[in-house]
């Protein structure tokens, strides 16, 4: 049970609403106005500074752990350099929207209207984006659902996994600003290359002295608090708070305490700086615990208070909320920002990594409750035995964390990637389950592709059965298929045709990336970028791997395919005109062929004859995507990983051959479709580890639900444990359960005031269950439960 | 596989089985029983023979199986769905185009082969988790030898097995297969004879002189007591049980199964007559398991 602080700061937290705070906005837009003319970085670095030094400092009532990203308990903060059309258009709806309402006052949106919206106009990244971006490739990418990759021009990327390991717990920010310093002094600027260098290094400077500034207003803050406190505790604790934020983040951090601040002011630097999704903690059991074991021998910590401080950072992280267009939010749904904290699996040389920490990161999450950070953790065959079963006690609390990762998956895609062996083994992961590294630059989710598009493209030469426009290739006619070979065929291109566009999209958005929206703080946190003098929007980084490519409905695809192959090809007993008439019609007055096609294999049950199509497709998609390079020449990525994007990529999509009705939900990841894997689980697995996983260098992501009753005792949690094991061993990556009864489910969609902290995985990651629009909702519901096999 | 692979019946493969003994396991459920008890939960498991389940809610009364029908088991009276039972060949053609899945054959002949094939792919499942296969039924050492090559083929796969049987068999012919099976779970539904001849259809003796006989030698013998109220729940039935538990086998423990009423629907699907009954309340049961574990006789559970 958590201690009573803690307690009541969950407290407040659950009762407090997402509001949108605009001061930062206001610092960046003011900044750049003092600014015009100079170089891009430096501006950008600037206005980080201006912003560590002009936004509300806000210490909470008992807060151990300080710095707050606005001046609301929940704030959410608007980057109006990558996108202001959006905030401009929704926000007079944002207190009332389905899917993650904020509240902003009208003076905020006065000063948004007035005072930071007109400067952007025209300098967007988002307007700068789609003046660029192809008629063509516009016609399928931009707001279609089909291909889409609005994040990569209406937000910032984050995908970052800041290095504490190797930079900040060795040098403090003062001490990279001294290396800045340091090469600056070293560079003659007679070159080109010379002279971005500086402009690079001067940033780095800029940045550091922002990140510091910042650290040292709390510190005041917290004196003068601790002045007119009269708790003499509290005085203590503030006066301590004081101590350490003049430390940290400016030097290495020497205790437990001043780390887990170390990683804070850290991340909140990450977030003010360009407002990203999956700002990643990377391997938060690896880095602290040198300070946890130190503290400890020297009787300078307890295991509770450290403990404590483990759940004030997990209050602070769920305290951001990601500030997002409704159409974003029905992709990213529930308030989730990804932040991602891996822990468990091997060291650099290949030994189990385990340690207290990683059983206390557990319990955190246990005892808090909140969507973030998202836990992930990493098994391999010699993860203990406890520790495996501390996961599915932790899975059975049903929070829908953590999400398990099979760890040497994970390091042959990193492998794959061309990372050395050590730092393969090094990884964490990156937003919901891609396998990462820090010393990385890559984009995690660069496009989500609708690979039932394709189908429906197949079958209805190139048009969207939904809106009637021609967004695909237009081909011969679904009655002119002869044979099977012809309608895979057709498919396939219809892909390749999907892939080229999505290529097409990440290009673009990355050029004017490296153009426009350098990222002075973020390249700091990344090793690569300091040495080269090179921003991580340039590939600064270390290791640059290509965009990742989500596709998502593969189990779909092969659903409809089997369909088509069996019934109108094999068994003879339809023809390509009663299916296209059929999809034509949504199935209304096609009863029977419906039936017929979902009566037909499906992908989910251990049935060789639909999953190798799914491995058919797998590959196919695998091979295409590694045909394109991105800017920097590496080879782009595939992966299926869900983000909540299977219910609006499914709403675009009109009746598909496996029975599906027009617009309802494709499928996460490699998960089966819902309802459709009705042979057991372990059935649903193997037929997902058929997939090559290791070659999906983007990550691979399989759902399933368990009822509760299922997990009751520690005989069943025991078989869980037995059948993580099993899945990895067969090659699979990653799994997350649902463990939650229908019958909790549908209570929570009638009195969501009574479970508020009622969390559930939507794919990839878990939010609160009432946080989700309904339809969101009733997906989940619909998920198919194990509870009376 | 060899041509000597003997053929048997059976009405599925319940992969996942998570009760039926340790670990993840499949059960594979034979078709036939020489039992009729009264609570069965598995009707469909009585005959040896396929036979046509007929879920008359379900049924729309299209004609479609009637129009099927090669020897007027199906047919259309009054507008409505026949179904005679007697004059069905099980030939499963109705099945095949009943729009409402009214119609379902239950029970299949297969090899050996196509068991294993199925069983063998969650090996990775049983090693994990120390599970295996289970073979339940129906009664599956009544196909004593498809059993027989089933259990051995198993073995030398290295997949551990366990039996749920009636223990109404002959010890003697079969032996050389439960040498082989690693858990033999064996129910005693009544320790009285006439009362077991009665709900059962068959008497006890041989059941209980098995259960000794077996367990004197067999490392892993469980007992399992399927409890309904108002038929096997008495103090007198119980205290017998302990006496003969103790005084006669060496069994590794008990396994108590309140009765439940989920097989309700099969029983009109199968044409027979279902009989209501209810599982014991909870007090009763706790005074059961103390009895027993008095008696220094474990009290086993695979929930």
């Amino acid at each position: 049970m958590t201690n009573s602080r803690i307690q009541q700061a969950k407290q407040a937290y659950l009762e407090s609403k997402p509001s949108i705070s605009v001061q930062r906005a206001i610092a960046f837009t003011k900044s750049h106005q003092q600014t015009e003319g100079e170089p891009v970085i430096v501006r950008r670095a600037k206005a980080f500074k201006d912003v560590c030094a002009q936004i509300p400092v806000t210490i909470f009532d008992d807060e151990l752990i300080v710095g707050a990203i606005g001046e609301f308990l929940k704030s959410g903060i608007v980057c109006p350099e990558y996108s202001w059309q959006w905030v401009e258009a929704e926000m007079d709806a944002f207190e009332n929207r389905s899917q993650d309402p904020y509240c902003i006052d009208d003076e905020a949106k006065q000063i948004l209207r007035k005072e930071v919206f007109p400067y952007w106009k025209g300098k967007s990244l988002e307007e700068t984006f789609l003046s660029r971006i192809n008629d063509e490739t516009a016609k399928v990418l931009v707001d279609t659902g089909i291909l889409d990759n609005d994040s990569k021009w209406r937000s910032a990327v984050g995908e970052v996994t800041a290095d504490y390991q190797d930079i900040i717990f060795q040098k403090g920010f003062g001490g990279i600003k001294a290396e800045a310093l340091e090469k600056m002094a070293a560079l003659e600027p007679t070159t080109a290359e010379a002279l971005e260098k500086l402009d690079f290094y001067r940033s780095a400077v800029y940045v550091c002295e922002g990140i510091i500034e910042l650290a040292s207003r709390y510190a005041k803050q917290a004196e003068a608090l601790a002045a007119a406190q009269t708790d003499a505790m509290r005085k203590q604790e503030l006066l301590d708070i004081a101590a350490i934020c003049r430390k940290v983040p400016e030097h290495p951090p020497e205790t437990f305490h001043e780390a887990v601040q170390t990683v804070w002011f850290t991340q909140l630097g990450s977030i003010l700086s360009e407002n990203s999704l999956a700002l990643n903690l990377g391997r938060f059991d690896q880095y602290m615990y040198p300070y946890y074991a130190r503290d400890i021998k020297a009787g300078a910590i307890t295991p509770d208070k450290a403990q404590e401080l483990i759940e004030a950072l997990w209050l602070k992280l769920s305290e951001w909320v990601w500030a997002i267009s409704s159409n974003t939010a029905k992709f990213f749904a529930g308030y989730n920002s990804f932040q991602n904290l891996t822990v468990g699996g091997r060291t650099r040389d290949g030994r189990d990594a385990t340690n207290e920490l990683s059983y206390m990161c557990l319990k955190a999450t246990e005892n808090v409750k909140t969507h973030q950070p998202g836990l992930s953790v990493r098994i391999h065959p010699d993860s203990p035995d406890e520790f495996l079963l501390a996961v599915c006690k932790l899975i059975r609390v049903g929070t829908g964390f953590p999400a398990v990762h099979n760890d040497r998956v994970g390091s042959d895609m990193l492998l794959a990637a061309g990372l050395s062996p050590e730092d393969a083994r090094d990884w964490s992961n990156c937003g919901c389950v891609v396998p990462h590294f820090r010393k990385v630059g890559e984009w995690t989710s660069a496009v989500s592709v609708n690979l039932a598009a394709a189908i429906e493209f197949a079958l209805n030469q190139g048009v969207s059965r939904v809106t009637g426009e021609k967004m695909g290739l237009d081909e011969k006619a679904a009655m002119e298929f002869a044979s099977y070979e012809d309608v895979e065929a057709a498919y396939y291109k219809q892909l390749a045709y999907l892939v080229k566009h999505s290529v097409i999209g990440s290009v673009t958005a990355q050029q004017i990336h490296a153009e426009m929206v350098p990222r002075p703080y973020l390249s700091l946190l990344v090793d690569g970028c300091m040495e080269k003098g090179k921003d991580l929007s340039r590939g600064g980084a270390q290791y640059n791997i290509g965009p990742v490519l989500t596709g998502i409905g593969v189990a779909d695809s092969a659903n409809s395919l089997a369909v088509i192959k069996k019934l109108v090809f094999e068994e003879k007993k339809y023809t390509m005109a009663d299916i296209a008439n059929a999809l034509a019609n949504n199935w209304v007055g096609y009863e029977e062929l419906r039936k017929a096609a979902m009566a037909c294999p499906k992908y989910g049950n251990d049935d060789d004859y639909v999953d190798t199509i799914a491995v058919q497709i797998s590959e196919f998609y695998y091979k295409e995507i590694k045909k394109y390079k991105d800017i920097f020449g590496s080879p782009f990525n595939s992966a299926f990983m869900g983000i909540s994007n299977y219910i609006p990529a499914g709403s675009v999509i009109g009746a598909t051959p496996d029975g599906r009705l027009a617009k309802s939900p494709l499928t996460e990841g490699v998960s089966p479709h819902a309802g459709t894997d009705l042979t057991s689980p372990t059935a649903a697995m193997r037929s997902v580890a058929k997939i090559n996983h290791d070659v999906h260098s983007g990550g691979t992501l399989l759902n399933i639900k368990f009822a509760p009753e299922l997990l009751a005792s520690d005989r069943s949690l025991r078989n869980l444990a037995s059948i993580i094991r099993a899945y990895f061993a067969l090659g699979a990556f990653h799994v997350q359960f649902n463990v939650i009864s229908t019958e909790t489910l549908r209570k929570a969609q009638e009195n969501p005031e009574d479970y508020r902290d009622l969390l559930v995985r939507v794919a990839g990651y878990s939010t609160q269950f009432v946080n989700l629009s309904r339809e969101a909702q009733d997906a989940i519901i619909e998920r198919t439960t194990y509870e009376t096999l | 596989m060899r041509r000597s692979d003997p053929e048997g019946t059976i009405f599925q493969i319940q992969r996942w089985s998570v009760n039926d003994g340790d670990g993840i396991r499949s059960t594979v459920f034979f078709k036939g029983c020489p039992l009729r008890c009264q609570w069965c939960a598995n009707p469909e498991s009585w005959r040896h023979e396929v036979e046509i389940l007929f879920f008359a809610d379900r049924c729309t009364g299209c004609g479609r199986c009637a129009a099927v029908c090669s020897t007027g088991a199906s047919r259309i009276a009054d507008g409505q769905v026949c179904f005679e039972r007697e004059q069905c060949s099980a030939c499963g053609a109705c099945t095949s185009v009943c729009p409402a899945g009214a119609k379902n054959a239950m029970g299949k002949a297969v090899s050996v082969a196509d068991v294993l094939k199925t069983i063998k792919r969650d090996a990775v499942f049983y090693r994990e988790s120390g599970g295996g296969v289970t073979f339940s039924g129906g009664e599956p050492f009544a196909q004593p030898s498809f059993l027989r090559q089933l259990v051995s083929a198993c073995h030398e796969n290295g997949i551990a097995t366990a039996v749920e049987t009636s223990g109404f068999f002959d010890l003697a012919a079969v032996q050389d297969i439960l040498e082989m099976i690693d858990c033999v779970f064996v129910d005693i539904k009544h320790m009285d004879e006439a009362q077991h001849k009665m709900l059962t259809g068959v008497g006890n003796r041989t059941i209980l002189a098995n259960i000794a006989a077996l367990s004197q030698w067999h490392p892993r013998v469980i007992v399992r007591v399927p409890l309904i109220r108002g038929i096997n729940d008495s103090e007198e039935n119980f205290r017998t049980l302990c006496a003969f538990l103790k005084a006669e086998t060496r069994v590794s423990g008990v396994e108590l199964l309140p009765y439940h009423d989920y097989g309700q629907a099969k029983y009109e699907a199968v044409g027979a007559g279902f009989h209501t009954f209810s599982a014991p309340d909870d007090e009763t049961i706790a005074r059961f398991q103390q009895l027993l574990e008095s008696q220094g006789i474990p009290v086993l559970d695979f929930k």
